[in-house]
């Protein structure tokens, strides 16, 4: 039986998704890439530097036909938000844009009123939408009934490794939702993507975990495999705790009637 | 698309058929569910098999759940009966028009005596009820008594005919907070059978008012079926359906369930498919369950000992001290009630084996459940 | 000859009736995954040999980068 991870209409047989921060090179993030399986990759648009000499990053990526998935990271409000993704669908030629707003430069929280505001814009203008948000089961519905693709709640702060801090609201998003749920930001450890995928998750993000690790190539395959064994978990149903208690009397009596 | 719409897909009667064909496994998979409990899981916990060999299991874990979620605090509510006039005829109903006995339709002076007598009780949440008469009981009518009840309520709920969106909505502005509506039975050649004539033949237009409550943005709807009408598997699957479906579409919602069994009324109507204690108890746990967050209502309608073995399972309102009568409270037993009270006991000595039981009986305003508008 | 601000920081002189297209391969710039925005308008890539860069003109050229 097919499992595909189906956005936007589009069918992905990885659930993986990966940014493009933090790499040594362009090299090591292109086999690095190619080791993690990813379909899909982020990334930023910035001003040309010209001083400086940047990696070009959009080709290598699609020599592994991988879906580009630009970002408004950078974005500190809606307004500087929606131009990014009008910036990038002219730069890409692409209708699929990651809503990102952290203007908390600490630990890159994202303004759950600026993305909504514009979430909203850029679902009119015909973008294929994934908001990147506290997981904040609320805000999921609220964006889920403007018509974005898929919601993005993190598992904790970017880059910072903690894990799934925000378990038992994803559990509620998970719950909720109609749009597929990609839990981004946070993952430190294959584990944590594993759980995420026994939980229900439809794919992860991970960027800082496998960029800054010391092996980048090793640890994609790392999350390549925990991502495959999450998600078969999921599928095969978890194990059945059993439970055992005696009810009390009065109780006691009435219950060894009631069950004859 | 509605609920009528969602049911009207399915051939109910196969509900009995997924209730029975449930196993062990089945039955273990739903009580170890953390959630996201599915109607096949419903019709596991509601099986015969559940019952012979899991209700143990089940009892304890409703009664985990429910502590976990509401604590030790029960809402007590009571019923203030408008009118028992009705144009509706309801085979299994004291009320229904073909039964001859003293209409009466109260008077703003008479509810405001009853409005008194029931704070003076201690209570402030009060229920209208009513019997189903638009003509001389409808909107205008409410359009008065609201304000009035306001006075003496701090949370008021209505139970009489089904309205429109827009009168629910005009309502909300006058203070309602909770609509209940029983569907009886979601079984619709059954349906027709007992609702012989009047509105509530109509049977998409009872079966929609959830959704017209949830879409005129009322706090809380009560939702159920009349237990032994017809086949309580049938009727319970559907009300299981019926609530995920409320739960999903509108999610700001509250939703209260409660489990009336057919009980003797003027008329004498023998019930399709009864329900013992032993099973009701079982239907209770099933619901809490089932969905963790509903309010599970017990009426007078139940026996003074059944209502304080399952006060503690899962049950987080119920009614005491009740009268089914118009003008009860002030003037005893001068008109029809609507069924015979079992449990006739007065609030006082229901409180007091509640509070010596562990449980607070909770009058005012503060619980997890019944939150208002700031 | 006309002067423009290219991406914020640099005052550039370059010939009257010079185009996007013209400048952009001047610059190295013309090509994948690249965006314009000229006082702050962006521009439509298939245009870029219709706009002529006139005197004043705010000229944001963007690319792809990586992050997050």
């Amino acid at each position: 039986m097919s499992d595909k991870l189906v956005l936007a209409g589009r069918e992905f047989d990885s659930r993986l998704i990966i940014g493009t921060g933090k790499y040594a090179s362009a090299e090591v993030l292109q086999k690095s890439a190619l080791a993690s399986g990813a379909q899909i990759a982020t990334m930023a648009v910035k001003r040309v530097d010209v001083k400086t000499h940047q990696d070009e990053i959009v080709a290598p990526l699609k020599e592994l036909n991988i879906t580009l998935m630009p970002n408004t990271s950078g974005a500190k409000n809606a307004r500087e938000a929606i131009f990014a993704a009008r910036l990038a669908r002219e730069a890409l030629g692409t209708d699929w844009i990651k809503v990102e707003i952290h203007p908390d430069v600490r630990y890159l929280l994202p303004d759950p009123i600026e993305t909504l505001e514009a979430c909203k814009v850029l679902v009119e203008d015909g973008f294929k939408v994934f908001p990147y948000i506290q997981a904040d089961p609320v805000l999921a519905r609220r964006l889920e009934e403007i018509g974005v693709i898929a919601v993005m709640p993190l598992g904790a702060p970017i880059g910072s490794a903690q894990g799934l801090q925000t378990k038992a609201m994803i559990d509620i998003i998970l719950k909720q939702s109609h749009v597929p749920v990609i839990v981004d930001a946070g993952i430190g450890a294959p584990s944590d993507a594993a759980l995420a995928f026994e939980m229900g998750a439809d794919a992860v993000m991970v960027n800082t975990a496998i960029a800054a690790s010391a092996d980048a190539v090793l640890m994609s395959e790392a999350f390549k495999a925990a991502c495959e064994a999450g998600r078969k978990a999921y599928k095969a149903g978890l194990a059945i705790k059993s439970t055992s208690a005696k009810a009390t009397s009065p109780m006691e009596a009435f219950l060894k009637e009631a069950m004859k | 698309m509605s609920f009528f719409d969602v049911l009207s897909k399915y051939d109910v009667d196969k509900f009995k058929e997924l209730v029975d064909s449930k196993t062990d496994k089945d039955i273990e998979l739903a009580l170890a569910k953390q959630g996201a409990h599915t109607i096949d899981d419903f019709a596991a916990l509601i099986s015969e098999r559940a019952r012979t060999h899991y209700l143990d299991v089940m009892v304890q874990m409703s009664m985990q759940l429910t502590r976990k979620r509401f604590g030790r605090c029960i809402n007590m509510y009571l019923p203030l009966y408008l009118t028992n006039l009705c144009s509706n005829k309801c085979a299994y109903c004291g009320f229904s028009v073909a039964n001859k006995f003293k209409r009466v339709v109260l008077t703003l002076e008479e509810i405001e005596e009853e409005l008194q007598a029931m704070n003076k009780m201690g209570y402030t949440n009060i229920l209208l009820v009513s019997g189903e008469n638009s003509h001389k009981a409808g909107m205008p009518y409410f359009e008065q008594v609201l304000p009035l009840a306001k006075n003496y309520a701090d949370y008021l709920q209505m139970e009489v005919q089904p309205l429109e969106t827009d009168e629910y909505a005009r309502l909300k502005e006058l203070g309602l907070d909770a609509v209940s509506v029983y569907q009886e039975t979601y079984h619709p050649e059954y349906y027709k059978k007992v609702h012989l004539a009047g509105k509530k033949a109509d049977m998409r237009f009872r079966m929609e008012t959830p959704d017209r409550l949830g879409q005129a943005g009322i706090d809380k709807v009560g939702m159920g079926a009349l237990l032994g009408l017809y086949d309580w598997k049938v009727d319970l699957v559907a009300t299981a359906m019926h609530v995920l479906y409320m739960r999903d579409k509108y999610w700001k919602t509250n939703l209260s369930i409660s489990f009336p069994r057919l009980r003797p009324a003027q008329g004498g109507f023998e019930p399709h498919s009864p329900v013992s204690d032993a099973k009701l108890l079982q239907i209770i746990c099933a619901w809490r369950i089932f969905d963790n967050e509903l309010d599970l209502t017990i009426s007078t309608r139940e026996s003074a000992q059944f209502r304080d073995l399952i006060l503690p399972v899962g049950i987080t309102a119920l009614s005491a001290g009740s009268s089914t009568e118009p003008g009860g409270y002030a003037h005893k037993g001068q008109n029809l009630e609507q069924w015979t009270v079992n449990d006739a006991r007065p609030v006082d000595e229901v409180v007091k084996v509640m509070e010596e039981s562990g449980f607070d009986a909770v009058f005012h305003n503060a619980s997890t459940t019944y939150f208002k508008a700031v | 000859m006309a002067q423009i601000t290219f991406n914020q920081e640099h005052k550039l002189t370059i010939k009257d009736g010079t185009t996007l297209s013209e400048f952009l391969k001047e610059q190295q710039l013309l090509k994948e995954g690249v965006a314009v925005a000229i006082d702050e308008d962006i521009i439509k890539k298939d245009t870029y040999d219709n706009v002529i860069l006139k005197d004043g003109m705010n000229v944001d050229v963007y690319n792809m980068v990586s992050g997050g």
